[in-house]
């Protein structure tokens, strides 16, 4: 009995891993946040991208969406996407920013915005921040990022990994 | 053993951890302390002249509420 009470425990635990350097992508299928089109971790099989997990109630989600544009249409860093992967419960409001985003950027953003109103990625992914971000190649993470860019300086060390994972 | 199965419930019972991305109706500014700023600079007006003394309400200062 106490045996099996271990295994159970145990197996609770592991289903519920967080997501390492090292660890293969969770696979995804996700609805884009402004049409029905479906995206998959297959469609950027052999590309080198940034899955971000982001909220429109999160104030340092919304500020490195600039500097996720302008990594994303960077011509030295040519093979290189940004994913955001949207959590809010109505995509409505995350819709209306990214908008508001785009009539500031004065252009369409480069960024490929998903939406997971279920929070089913985050949960499988077991986010333990938000915002969160994958540096991922070959449909391994590279890398993972807790907490915003901006506010952590970490948009040089960011830029660094992507050449280094590019070559 | 019987220990065992009266201590998992009761841990079942203790506070619960709000994942980070769960935490959408936490991050409303309704669930301030405080919801409505004007409100807010108007009800520390008041405090202060009441109590005769301000300060201590977070951010700046050693905490203490003296004058």
């Amino acid at each position: 009995m106490k045996k099996l009470l271990l295994t159970l425990l145990i197996l609770g635990f592991s289903l519920n891993a967080a997501v390492v350097e090292g660890d293969n992508v969770k696979p995804f299928k996700l609805k884009m946040l402004n049409s029905d089109e479906m995206v998959t971790n297959g469609d950027l099989k052999h590309r080198v991208y940034l899955l971000n997990i982001w909220a429109q109630w999160c104030k340092g989600c919304k500020k490195e969406m600039a500097f996720f544009d302008e990594i994303a249409k960077d011509n030295s860093l040519h093979g290189f996407g940004i994913v955001a992967v949207n959590i809010d419960k109505k995509p409505k409001k995350a819709i209306k920013f990214v908008k508001k985003l785009e009539k500031k950027l004065g252009h369409k953003s480069n960024i490929i915005f998903l939406s997971d109103s279920k929070k089913t990625y985050a949960k499988a992914c077991e986010a333990k921040a938000i915002p969160i971000s994958f540096l991922i190649k070959d449909e391994k993470v590279l890398k993972v990022y807790l907490g915003s860019f901006n506010t952590m300086d970490k948009e040089d060390e960011l830029i660094k990994e992507i050449k280094a994972a590019l070559k | 053993m019987k220990k065992i199965f009266l201590l998992v419930p009761l841990a079942f019972l203790s506070c619960t951890h709000v994942s980070p991305y769960d935490k959408e109706d936490l991050a409303t500014q309704k669930m301030l302390a405080k919801p409505l700023s004007e409100s807010a600079a108007f009800e520390s007006h008041v405090f202060s002249i009441r109590e005769g003394s301000f300060g201590a309400e977070g951010g700046f200062g050693g905490g203490c509420g003296c004058k």
